[in-house]
């Protein structure tokens, strides 16, 4: 092999014209970017992530926010008056329930989950992934993922500890109501305007969660729960009691025209090394080096969109793309067990990745009685509760 | 910049160079499915990088996103190692002629994007372009010397990668 050669292999490519459709499929592939875009009350991220979801490039991060929202390690579950029962009675009671929530307090830009549920199934769609509805079925421990724009499905398993991770959060509510229904903790809030409608407020308080239901003082249908359990807040609205709901909503049949595709998925067991990865890709993928503001599920879900954004223009083959984004969800996994009842703290707001000086993270394992602490530079440590700063 | 103007901005660039990014990556890919994804990552570079694409070196940033896309489509089709499958390379000839002229000119496109950046620059504005090294020169700021260098010093490149491709073969 010789340069003229090379050289002519150059003048051969560089003298070929651009075909006419060719043209046209460089106009398409342009207009279809520059349509999401004019989407202009979405976030930027949102935006990215839409044309990244229809150019195929990564499927996912999407698979992984239908995870990271479905499973929540609600393994901790802690544990009057007339009008009170009454409120709660139709959560109690429904048949089906359609609702909107939001895990943290952002109620403005924060995603926003939808969810049907139907007995032991749930419909889930997410506000920042318009193309992905997840049906989730807590009897069988499967959750079928559709992608409703390239018509495909995959079903995943989430047998054994993601299986008791993983809350209906109607059902989880009920819970709480009916621990609290005869507490003598309820206090009444008196009325408030919400969205523009008058409710009647109250408060019920637990060892460890805090409820708050706002609803018709007239017809006593919840309007707004507001559920706080140690560091996981979530609220959820707009409810519809008892409406009809079709069967193939919530079906965890494949529905027609899908394609249904093989997963790889694998969230069983996610562990501390698991964990710090995700942080390492946190800081190194999505921050540019330096460790986020917050962590958690509330952050993850606002997050994922950004690592499909991130992950998709990185020079790596697409399998090292969706191992990446595997291994960052495992890792919040991993900390949802910790999110809703045990002790843990992030402190690596600012801190560059490397700085073996600077604590990250420490949490406290099941039965110890010291902290692992995870330095900046991610190496471990164990650490006496007194030794931490407070 | 809100997204309303960072748009407004984007779909202005992206007129202007969306004539040189269509001849420029069909020529790096030569496949109409490559070429779409190589196009979809050079849009999305376009757009994280807009404040650079709003500059005077905004020339510059093109060519380096261009050539960034060429490169991640063909890795994510080819797989990490960035090698062809062993059945696409022929046996039955030399050792310098087990890669027919398809083959050799799909690893001339791809490994264009791993060159060095003036190289790659360069070698896209030589033989894709069709510029003169002038001009090369002018864009490169650096004599003209200077852009024959390049050139010449990209085409070794390559010369040493397909060198490699064949030895592997042996």
């Amino acid at each position: 092999m010789n340069e003229e050669r090379i050289e002519e292999i150059l003048k051969n490519i560089g003298s070929e014209d651009v075909p006419a459709d060719v043209h046209r499929l460089a106009d398409q592939t342009s207009k279809d970017f520059a349509k999401t875009l004019m989407q202009k009350r979405q976030p930027k991220h949102y935006v990215l992530w839409e044309f990244i979801m229809k150019s195929k490039i990564t499927k996912l991060a999407a698979a992984a926010v239908i995870i990271v929202a479905a499973f929540f390690g609600f393994s901790q579950f802690f544990g009057g008056t007339v009008t009170f029962a009454d409120v709660i009675q139709p959560i109690l009671n429904a048949r089906t329930v359609i609702f909107d929530f939001i895990i943290g307090e952002d109620e403005e830009t924060g995603p926003v989950m939808h969810e049907i549920v139907v007995g032991q199934r749930i419909r889930r769609t997410i506000s920042n992934l318009p193309n992905m509805t997840s049906i989730i079925d807590l009897e069988s421990a499967k959750i079928l993922a559709l992608d409703t724009e390239a018509k495909t499905a995959v079903y995943i398993d989430i047998k054994g500890s993601l299986q008791e991770g993983t809350k209906n959060y109607i059902e989880f509510v009920r819970k709480v109501l009916m621990k609290l229904k005869d507490s003598p903790n309820v206090k009444e809030l008196g009325e408030q305007d919400i969205d523009g409608q008058k409710t009647i407020g109250f408060a019920a308080q637990g060892p460890n969660e805090q409820v708050t239901i706002w609803a018709d003082p007239k017809t006593a249908v919840p309007i707004r729960v507001e559920l706080r359990l140690v560091q996981l807040f979530v609220i959820l609205k707009n409810f519809k009691f008892d409406a009809p709901v079709e069967d193939s909503l919530v079906s965890m049949d494949v529905p027609p025209g899908y394609t249904l595709e093989q997963t790889e998925f694998d969230f069983s067991g996610a562990t501390e090394q698991d964990f710090i990865e995700s942080l390492r890709i946190w800081a190194d993928v999505l921050m540019d080096g330096k460790f986020p503001e917050a962590i958690g599920t509330e952050n993850t879900m606002k997050k994922v969109p950004l690592l499909g954004e991130k992950l998709a223009p990185l020079d790596l083959p697409d399998d090292e793309k969706k191992q990446l984004g595997m291994k960052f969800i495992r890792g919040m996994l991993f900390l949802q067990i910790y999110e809703s009842g045990g002790k843990w703290r992030y402190a690596g707001q600012g801190v560059k990745l490397g700085d073996a000086e600077k604590l990250v993270f420490w949490y406290q394992p099941k039965d110890s009685k010291t902290y692992r602490v995870i330095y900046g530079d991610l190496h471990v440590e164990e650490v006496a509760p007194d030794k931490l700063p407070k | 910049m809100n997204l309303s103007r960072r748009a407004e901005t984007f779909e202005q660039i992206r007129a202007k160079y969306v004539r040189f990014l269509t001849s420029v990556l069909w020529k790096l890919t030569g496949d109409r499915e490559l070429f779409t994804e190589a196009m979809q990552y050079a849009l999305l570079g376009m757009w994280q990088n807009i404040e650079k694409l709003n500059t005077k070196k905004a020339g510059a940033y093109i060519y380096r996103i261009a050539l960034t896309a060429n490169s991640t489509a063909w890795r994510n089709r080819i797989g990490k190692d960035g090698q062809f499958a062993r059945s696409r390379i022929s046996t039955d000839k030399g050792p310098d002629e087990k890669l027919n002229k398809e083959e050799l000119t799909s690893i001339v496109r791809r490994e264009i994007g791993h060159l060095p950046a003036r190289q790659g620059r360069a070698i896209v504005m030589r033989y894709l372009e069709q510029h003169d090294y002038m001009d090369i020169a002018e864009k490169l700021c650096c004599t003209e010397a200077g852009a024959r260098s390049h050139v010449s010093k990209a085409i070794g490149t390559l010369k040493s990668k397909l060198a490699a491709l064949v030895e592997q073969e042996r």
